[in-house]
């Protein structure tokens, strides 16, 4: 889901029982390609969630910082299910992305370690 | 008494007892095998040597006599001067962890996706608790580990992971299963490519085997170690003789109803009703009524070949044909017309109107099927281009026709002059106007009939050489019996030499007969050398006690009758004749004293017809030379009183048993 005017389906995420990925960047970004493909026919389980943050301003400080580390080149973060403590964060490009393409079995593997916490 | 005594010198020697024949092992593959025979008592007895201590093979079974229930052992060794082989290994070992770890991740995987979905189903179940929670920790690190395992065969930047993880993309994990399977093949195919080039470095053996029953194909049998064949089942055999299976049962409803027959036409032969000639072939035709029914088809085949009037169409026919390649053969090239010339001169030589004897049989028939083949292909093309291969392939036939028939050299000539004139000249010019001429006389219906006739007497001929071949068969002539080359079984694998192992051959889960043989033939492949054969071959037999129900012809007479002829006539009997049948190695004087004889003792029912009375009689049977020779005396159960013929005596025969020991029946 894009988010950019509100966080209302974020917030729930992160209030439920959901493994989280969170993505930044604009539609065109890299981040935006990731976000292409988790909305595509590969098999999530139906408590992963997806978002891409295409308005920083919808996030606080603090998410940023732990989430990010406001590392501009850190532009996704896994929450754990139960936790929501960050099973991994780093590049969309470098982790999420092979060839420049969908790296579906890497979701499997995110959401996974995601959902075991 | 000279005529008697040469009586049964045949009937003895048509009924003594086969003996075990050996030949001297020769090569390696002879030496590699041992075979010792456990009989159905559990006894051993070696076949392969006299003795069975060091198992050292001096001799080779062609056929041995072994029981008809027992196992052969067969002990399999390495042959001399064979040094270890312990190339490849390796990397098939290398190969078989592979294929191991790939198996493994399959598995994984279908693990994993069966996790994930009890963790989806619970969460829809609606209600997700502890379990739930549980099942989706389970799901999620079987999925990582699966992935881990995953990467480690194939790293984020390998091609094939790319490829996977694009298929995933297009509906889930389990789309991986074709890329896990690919894997598998490929490793399957470097497994065998290195079992190849083993097997082309190493030496192996091969070895199967086969049950040869008169009349059947040959029959694979199962080695255990040796092939993928499925293991027979063990059927109990009856030695009492009495227990038969519905086929025995029915084989002897035909032999004692073709026993009365016999027994029926000898007796007017003996009564003068019938001439001594007419009787046995009567006799022929009871015992093998396929023989009656091949003569009548073959008079049948002779008088439709010999049909004046078919002759004379098929004639008119190609008169037309002729005539009509002729008058379009104006406008053709030279070389079109010399084909043309060719074809009509075949054809006329198909249906030579003289044609008696072999020679002009065979003539036709190779003529007629080169025409045959020539004419299909020619048609099937439609036009010209056809015609160089065509002609290629013709040469390739005539030649080989031309070494098969060489004593035939009328044949040869005409065939070479045929041959000559259809490939001198070039046909690949030949276009256009030419060829719709040539298609158009192809497809005329003076030529089409003119090849139906010609095609259908070529049937004839065809099922009348089949009808030769089968009379031939019935009386076990002919090249019906040459030795029977055994197919390759595909089922049979090489066995490393390293990896030989005893086998076993069964024959309680064999479904041979008495009389039948059983073939072991076992190739020894050594690098860069012809594989050396060698067929080791056993006959089956009854050894020890057996029984069985005979019927016979015998020659009976009344010890006493009051009224008409007292002396022999024919009658038909049923005898259950108990046999022991001493082993080879078998000394005692019992054994001496059986062995050439043959001899058997046992009860009998016999038709009587005294003085034109029908009657039943019971009594005893002694015989000698496996029942080819009988002598019986009983009670003549509807006889009142002695002068009514109430014990009686007989001398006779299992005359079936008889014909078909010289080989004519089944």
């Amino acid at each position: 889901m894009i988010l950019n005017n509100d966080r209302d389906e974020l917030d729930t995420a992160l209030s439920g029982d959901f493994s989280v990925c969170v993505l930044r960047g604009s539609v065109d970004s890299t981040p935006g390609s990731v976000h292409n493909c988790l909305e595509g026919n590969w098999g999530p389980q139906p408590w992963n969630r997806w978002f891409l943050i295409t308005n920083p301003d919808l996030l606080t400080d603090e998410e940023v910082l732990n989430w990010f580390g406001d590392i501009p080149g850190i532009d996704y973060v896994f929450l754990g299910r139960l936790t929501k403590t960050i099973t991994s964060n780093g590049s969309a490009k470098n982790d999420l992305l092979v060839d420049g393409e969908c790296d579906f079995i890497m979701y499997y593997d995110k959401f996974a370690e995601a959902d075991m916490q | 008494m000279k005529r008697a005594f040469i009586l049964v010198l045949i009937i003895a020697a048509t009924g003594c007892a086969n003996r075990s024949t050996f030949i001297e092992p020769s090569s390696r593959a002879d030496r590699m095998l041992f075979f010792a025979e456990q009989d159905r008592m559990g006894e051993m007895h070696p076949i392969s040597s006299t003795t069975l201590e060091d198992k050292e093979t001096t001799r080779v079974p062609s056929p041995a006599l072994v029981d008809i229930d027992s196992l052969i052992h067969i002990n399999v060794r390495k042959p001399p001067g064979t040094p270890a082989q312990d190339l490849f290994r390796g990397e098939a070992d290398a190969l078989a962890t592979d294929k191991a770890s790939v198996l493994d991740l399959m598995q994984k995987l279908d693990d994993v996706i069966d996790a994930r979905q009890n963790a989806f189903d619970a969460y829809r179940g609606g209600n997700p608790g502890d379990d739930f929670d549980k099942l989706v920790i389970d799901s999620s690190q079987m999925t990582r580990d699966f992935i881990k395992k995953f990467l480690e065969r194939h790293p984020r930047d390998s091609d094939v992971y790319k490829a996977a993880t694009k298929a995933v993309g297009k509906g889930g994990l389990h789309k991986l299963k074709p890329f896990l399977q690919s894997e598998i093949d490929d490793i399957q195919k470097k497994d065998e490519l290195i079992k190849d080039r083993a097997r082309l470095r190493s030496t192996s053996l091969v070895l199967e085997a086969f049950l040869d029953a008169p009349g059947d194909e040959l029959t694979a049998l199962h080695l255990k170690g040796y092939d993928n064949l499925a293991e027979g089942r063990v059927a109990t055999r009856n030695r009492t003789g009495l227990k038969l299976s519905e086929q025995e049962r029915e084989d002897l409803s035909r032999q004692i109803k073709a026993t009365e027959d016999i027994a029926r036409t000898l007796d007017s032969v003996r009564a003068k009703e019938k001439s001594l000639q007419i009787g046995v072939r009567d006799t022929l035709v009871i015992v093998a009524p396929e023989l009656a029914k091949q003569v009548e088809e073959a008079e049948m085949i002779a008088g439709r070949l010999r049909d004046p009037q078919r002759i004379a169409n098929m004639k008119a026919d190609l008169q037309r044909a002729t005539e009509m390649a002729k008058s379009q053969t104006d406008n053709l090239s030279d070389n079109m017309r010399i084909r043309l010339d060719a074809l009509t001169a075949t054809l006329g030589t198909v249906l030579k109107e003289e044609a008696g004897g072999l020679e002009e049989v065979l003539l036709i028939i190779a003529n007629a099927s080169q025409v045959e083949q020539d004419w299909d292909r020619v048609r099937e093309a439609h036009n010209l281009e056809a015609i160089p291969d065509l002609l290629g392939r013709m040469d390739d036939l005539n030649r080989s026709i031309n070494k098969a028939f060489i004593k035939l050299p009328g044949w040869l000539r005409d065939a070479g002059d045929i041959s000559e004139l259809l490939l001198s000249g070039q046909v690949a010019g030949v276009q256009g106007d030419v060829s719709e001429a040539f298609v158009s006389w192809i497809e005329s219906s003076a030529v089409t009939e003119t090849m139906s006739g010609a095609q259908s007497y070529y049937a004839d001929i065809q099922k009348g050489i089949g009808v030769i071949n089968e009379v031939g068969r019935i009386l076990k002539i002919g090249s019906v019996d040459v030795a029977r080359i055994a197919p390759n079984v595909p089922e049979a694998f090489h066995v490393d030499i390293e990896q030989l192992q005893d086998t076993l051959l069964d024959l309680r889960r064999v479904p041979g007969e008495d009389g039948d043989t059983i073939l072991v033939r076992a190739r020894l492949y050594d690098p860069g050398r012809e594989p050396t054969e060698a067929t080791s071959s056993f006959e089956i037999t009854h050894y020890d006690y057996f029984a069985r129900l005979v019927p016979s012809v015998v020659l009976v007479r009344p010890d006493e009758i009051a009224s008409g002829a007292d002396g022999f006539r024919f009658a038909p009997a049923l005898g259950w004749m108990h046999h022991y049948r001493p082993r080879p190695e078998a000394d005692s004087w019992y054994a001496n004293f059986a062995r050439p004889l043959q001899v058997a003792a046992g009860m009998h029912a016999i038709f009587l017809n005294f003085d034109n009375e029908s009657g039943i009689g019971l009594g005893g049977t002694i015989s000698f030379w496996n029942d080819r020779l009988q002598f019986g005396a009983g009670w003549n159960l509807s006889a009142q009183s002695s002068d009514e013929g109430r014990h009686y005596f007989f001398v006779g025969s299992d005359l079936i048993g008889l014909l078909q020991a010289v080989g004519i029946g089944n």
